[in-house]
């Protein structure tokens, strides 16, 4: 161990960072084998892993950047849930003429996600920016494995539906 | 630690704990010298310094961990006792381990094995060697080498040792044809 007390101040900056990353690893090491229920629906599971992959790795850069990002982040994982799962419930139990309709399904998903996060309390001294970016991000991706079921028209759902909840959800909130 | 202080290094590491990087300059210069004038006054300068500094990065390591909603001095100085108990624990370990190897290396004061056969054998030969000495004489040698002295003049029992040894070694070469 480096004893030199000139580095240390580096070497406290090093361990806060390093803690910050390992207490967002179990988040992203988590998060793939929870959207395994994709997977096991799906006809692209590839698309579905990646997604998947790819919302573990930026869930947790967010939760390590902390303040606002990891709240968005939280708060998309939440939102995300509805688009992720609708469809495969429907895939699952449904009839197959409601099978057809997924897209659909996509859709409100995207809605009630947009609508979570369009109606969540606003915090003082937020940055919005950082908060959106990151909520719309993991809510969006995080629908995006489940929706990949539906195919592109399915993903088209998740984006329509996210944006019909949000955008009136903000504009009529009091400033 | 004054209160205005204390109150800001709450606020610090509430803002630190949320990941805002910001907050670390002012937290350091808050917690380094808190930590270490509380480490230095339970442990030797020696130890101190780097006891200090361990506990200050696991104050930052575990900065993240910690809750707005308790007091943060109290959670620091908690971590650097903690600190402090390990380094005592690791130099008690250390006093121990030295102790054994000090008592690994001491010469054992009990004779060797070969050393206690030797010396039997020796005290066989002056056993054998005083049997066939008048008594007078063996009670002489016994005396010389059990370091006695009789109560007769110096010179007169320096004369009867030396003669009690001539007559020891003619025994000697009569009885077993040796110069030994």
């Amino acid at each position: 161990m480096d004893r030199n007390a000139d580095a240390l101040p580096a070497r406290a900056r090093r361990a806060y960072e390093r803690a910050r990353w390992l207490r967002a690893l179990p988040v992203a090491v988590a998060i793939p084998p929870a959207a395994s229920l994709a997977f096991l629906q799906c006809a692209q599971p590839l698309e579905s892993v990646v997604c998947s992959v790819a919302l573990g790795v930026l869930v947790a850069a967010f939760l390590h950047r902390g303040q606002d990002w990891g709240r968005g982040a939280r708060a998309g994982l939440i939102a995300g849930m509805a688009p992720f799962l609708f469809p495969i419930l429907i895939e699952t139990f449904g009839s197959p003429e409601l099978c057809e309709q997924l897209p659909w399904f996509c859709g409100a998903g995207g809605v009630a996600a947009g609508l979570f996060l369009g109606t969540r309390r606003r915090m003082r001294n937020a940055d919005r920016k950082a908060y959106w970016t990151a909520a719309c991000a993991v809510a969006l991706l995080a629908g995006a494995a489940g929706c990949w079921l539906a195919g592109a028209a399915g993903l088209a759902g998740l984006g329509l539906g996210f944006a019909a909840g949000a955008v009136p959800a903000l504009a009529l909130r009091p400033a | 630690m004054g209160p205005g202080e204390r109150k800001l290094l709450q606020e610090r590491m509430a803002e630190l704990a949320d990941g805002n990087r910001n907050a670390f300059d002012d937290v350091y210069a808050l917690v380094w010298p808190l930590v270490r004038g509380f480490v230095g006054r339970h442990l030797r300068p020696a130890e101190a310094e780097d006891a200090a500094q361990e506990a200050l990065i696991r104050v930052f390591a575990r900065a993240s961990a910690f809750d707005s909603s308790r007091d943060a001095l109290p959670w620091i100085l908690g971590i650097a006792a903690w600190q402090i108990r390990t380094a005592r624990q690791r130099e008690r370990r250390r006093r121990e381990d030295a102790i054994s190897e000090t008592e690994l290396a001491r010469p054992d004061e009990d004779p060797r094995p070969d050393e206690i056969a030797e010396t039997r054998e020796t005290d066989r030969f002056v056993d054998a060697a005083l049997d066939l000495l008048r008594p007078e004489d063996a009670a002489t040698l016994r005396a010389y080498m059990n370091d006695e002295r009789p109560a007769v003049a110096p010179a007169t029992f320096r004369k009867r040792v030396q003669r009690a040894v001539e007559r020891a070694r003619s025994a000697w070469r009569m009885g077993h044809g040796s110069q030994r």
